[in-house]
């Protein structure tokens, strides 16, 4: 069976513009909707911290917090007025922006975003709210077992001073000593054309959305020396697991709770590896496909222990976790544990069936369709393609790259599971 | 994209189409009128449960090759089990239409009810109820929710209590399953690249048949007036940070009410923002995050088949009490209530509302879900009506409806607060676990 999504999103409906300031810009024309979807995503995540896990998610937080023209409250009410949305999503490689808004606010919409995006003030008062925010986020997922087991497995997985090792809620003294000055430091270093891909799709001619653009963020220059994308090398550390590490087995008792959430795993390769489409299969076919693949079907349709249990591989610039993870009664922690380890042997000793294989390259050629429907989802599309520099004809290639991925490296690359040498975090009621 | 088509086959089952042909993609939703609402005490869970269960399979379509058939198309499928009804629903490319429609069909009828199917999902749901249990804010709603509700079935929790999720037996949810799962109580919204009348040929072709079944059970048990405020607490470990909630009874979706009521919610925390916390101009955030009193805050109202709720919401910030928390909230609420809302403040929340109407459109698999949740707690026509029912809004309904529903002696205020003190978590090694 093949279907062929191709055609929904062409390089030639891709309209890219690079500003002399490096800013990259990527539009498409969706007439008629009377809506733009906007998706700014900057090279300012977690792995710049520098050692201070938290840092960039402040930063990230207080955008929208004051910039030098506006108090928080007026760009609050000017956003509400149009009835736009401006989420800020920190993330771990890049900061996210996104929202939608009318195609009659265009122009403003545009203004408030580059705003927030390349002036904000870090006004005190609005820091120190900001502050109590994020320290009463970072308790309450420290209370929370799915984050308690993912915080433990980063540390046992990476190694001290790698960037996925961090908590990703970040650390109590970092937010509380954060002060305005570092803040506005971080962002001065990090938020650069350079660093800045704008993504806007909706009802709005290409050649306006670029002098639009253009004449709103042409001038963003931002005084001083940024970081080079690779400049944080200590933060960057080796891809591996934590050699020389004897523990890798944790558990976080948080009394009150029912449930005990494991992560179990290892560590994935980056998204530019040449095994990165094996690795992607391999994961699908263990993990996700169907009711959550051959460890869903065992864990959670045969067994009946779980209601979520399924396997991901985080892909970046950087390697990030290849984790099984699965929330169970803490009584049914060992099976489990077991029951994940043995689909993944098997699965290693095995490979796909012919049938999970063509299941899971038609699933993902053909669910391009659904993942490009909306203007949110090709925009989301169009910044991956971006940043991990896939060019802009990688959609209509992509189906070729799923068929051309073997059996063979697909089993290859399930054998790198880790079913031995894997680090195993739980979290749970108290025994 | 062109206007709806409305249909009601001599089976009763209800059929709303739309073409829209802005992406090659469409969507198929089967409602059915059952959720925690059709429960009694004993069998809790029950609509929840056999949702899981249409998952099992049929004669036709055995259990693993439902999953396989809809993914090698290239869709997506899911459920959701509500208070009001169970939706299932399938997005994909264009031209597979057909084969989601005879599935849905299949399901209806003939979906498989093995005991060992339903005693390996038994634990599977609990294991979901205690992923639930986990949250003090999620067991926080559901005391709040058995509070409130006297008599009227909203008060049961949809995953379901505990001791029925683990005493319901294989005939229970087969006899729950036969009673709700016919066409007179069902709803089918399809939306995307196709054409109507062909679509609308290809249903009748598999749905015209089935027989239109029993009559379905009536709910009884209106909720008694409520004549004074009511108050939980739920004190337990493994909370960080106390949680506040309120419930006020509030008018069923088909209330003339409903369009005030929801640009009163979009006054108190933005227009359609429930699961995305509050606009920061709206009131609540103002009055409880701008002011450091907590970390968010929110309102909702769900369009509900019988009188619901209208929800307000908030996480103390560490080191704020609940009452703080409690009484910034009522403040907002008797500041709606003491005076007309500025029609700057009204403009601003009808322009959110307008442009959540445009947003809605973008993507047939969430319109085709506003549709039809509007048409199962109304009318088949309510969401389409639902813009100009709106904008037709002055402040002094607002001001009206505030006053009627946010009224203190219609309340129930829920507390959660972190038993001993905040609980803090302990690490160690994993000794047991090989």
């Amino acid at each position: 069976m093949s279907t062929a999504a191709v055609g929904v999103l062409r390089a030639e409906q891709i309209h890219r513009a690079l500003l002399p300031t490096g800013l990259r810009i990527l539009t498409v024309d969706r007439p008629g909707s009377g809506m733009v979807a906007l998706h700014l995503l900057v090279s300012a995540g977690s792995r710049f911290d520098d050692g201070r896990p938290g840092l960039a998610q402040f930063v990230a937080d207080m955008l929208q917090r004051g910039t030098r023209r506006a108090s928080a409250q007026a760009l609050a009410e000017r956003l509400d007025a149009m009835g736009a949305t401006l989420a800020v999503l920190p993330g771990l490689e890049a900061v996210t922006l996104a929202g939608r808004g009318l195609t009659e606010d265009f122009t403003d919409y545009l203004q408030l975003a580059a705003e927030v995006l390349t002036a904000p003030a870090f006004p005190p008062e609005e820091v120190a709210k900001v502050r109590g925010e994020l320290l009463t986020e970072l308790r309450v997922l420290e209370m929370d077992t799915r984050y308690a087991a993912e915080r433990a497995f980063r540390r046992l997985a990476f190694p001290p001073g790698h960037a996925h090792a961090q908590p990703p809620g970040g650390e109590t003294a970092v937010i509380e000593s954060a002060e305005s000055a570092g803040l506005a430091a971080f962002h001065q270093r990090r938020y650069r054309p350079s660093e800045t891909i704008l993504i806007l799709v909706g009802d709005v001619r290409p050649q306006s959305a670029l002098d639009h653009l253009e004449a709103t963020l042409g001038g963003w220059a931002p005084d001083g020396e940024g970081d080079g994308a690779e400049t944080s090398g200590a933060a960057l550390g080796p891809a591996g697991g934590a050699p020389g590490r004897d523990l890798r087995r944790e558990t976080i008792a948080i009394p009150g709770k029912s449930q005990a959430d494991l992560v179990l795993g290892g560590v994935a390769v980056s998204r530019n590896d040449p095994d990165y489409y094996a690795l992607m299969l391999a994961t699908l076919i263990l993990g996700r496909q169907g009711m959550m693949g051959r460890v869903g079907q065992r864990v959670r349709e045969e067994l009946g222990l779980a209601y979520y249990s399924y396997v991901e591989a985080r892909a970046g610039l950087l390697a990030g976790p290849w984790w099984a993870r699965a929330g169970v009664n803490p009584a049914n922690v060992d099976r489990t544990v077991e029951a994940i380890l043995e689909e993944a042997v098997r699965f290693g000793r095995e490979g796909p069936t012919a049938s999970e294989l063509d299941d899971a390259r038609d699933f993902l050629v053909g669910s391009l369709a659904v993942r490009l429907e909306t203007h949110a989802g090709q925009a989301a599309a169009l910044a991956e393609m971006e940043f991990f520099a896939l060019g802009l004809d990688y959609l209509e290639r992509y189906p070729a790259i799923i068929r051309a991925v073997s059996a063979d490296a697909i089993q290859a690359a399930a054998r790198q599971f880790p079913t031995l040498d894997y680090a195993l975090a739980v979290a749970g009621p108290p025994p | 994209m062109n206007a709806p088509r409305f249909k009601q086959l001599d089976n009763g089952l209800r059929i709303v189409l739309l073409e829209s042909h802005a992406a090659p993609v469409v969507t198929f939703w089967i409602w059915y009128g059952v959720g925690s609402r059709n429960e009694r005490p004993g069998i809790t869970g029950a609509s929840h449960w056999v949702e899981h269960m249409l998952f099992k399979g049929t004669p036709d379509h055995p259990r693993g090759m439902l999953s396989r058939a809809v993914e090698r198309l290239g869709g997506r499928w899911n459920a959701f089990t509500s208070k009001d009804y169970t939706a299932y629903h399938e997005v994909l490319p264009a031209g597979h239409l057909p084969f989601v429609i005879g599935l849905e069909a299949d399901r209806m009828q003939h979906t498989l009810f093995e005991p060992s199917e339903v005693s390996s999902e038994r634990t599977v749901i609990i294991a979901e109820r205690e992923g639930l249990e986990n949250s003090p804010a999620a067991s926080l709603y559901e005391e709040v929710d058995a509070a409130a509700f006297k008599v009227h079935p909203y008060r049961h929790p949809v995953i379901g209590w505990k001791a029925d999720l683990r005493a319901m037996t294989r005939d229970d949810l087969y006899g729950h399953y036969r009673a709700y799962y016919q066409p007179a109580n069902a709803l089918l919204v399809a939306v995307g690249a196709f054409q109507a009348e062909e679509v609308l040929a290809q249903i009748q072709r598999v749905f015209d048949e089935i027989p239109a079944g029993p009559p379905i059970p009536t709910v009884r048990g209106a909720e008694p007036p409520q004549e004074g405020e009511r108050r939980v607490l739920l004190q337990r470990p493994g909370g960080a940070t106390p949680y506040v909630q309120m419930a006020f009874h509030a008018p069923a979706a088909s209330d003339s009410d409903l369009p005030a009521l929801l640009l009163l919610d979009g006054i108190l925390s933005g227009f359609g923002r429930s699961a995305a916390g509050a606009a920061r101009s709206s009131r609540l955030y103002r009055a409880l995050v701008d002011r450091g009193l907590a970390a968010d805050a929110g309102s909702a109202v769900y369009p509900m088949k019988d009188p619901g709720v209208v929800r307000i919401w908030a996480t103390a910030r560490s080191g704020v009490g609940a009452s703080a928390v409690e009484e910034a909230m009522l403040d907002v609420l008797d500041a709606v209530r003491g005076a007309e809302v500025p029609l700057d403040e009204l403009a601003r929340v009808k322009r959110q509302a307008r442009a959540q109407f445009v947003y809605a459109r973008d993507g047939v698999h969430g319109y085709a879900g506003a549709i039809g949740a509007y048409a199962m707690v109304d009318h088949p026509e309510a969401f389409f009506t639902l813009p100009s029912r709106i904008e037709a809004i002055g402040p002094s309904e607002v001001q009206r409806v505030a006053g009627a529903v946010l009224d203190g002696r219609r309340r129930t205020v829920g507390w959660y607060l972190p038993a001993e003190g905040v609980a803090t978590a302990r690490t160690g090694a994993a000794a047991s676990v090989a």
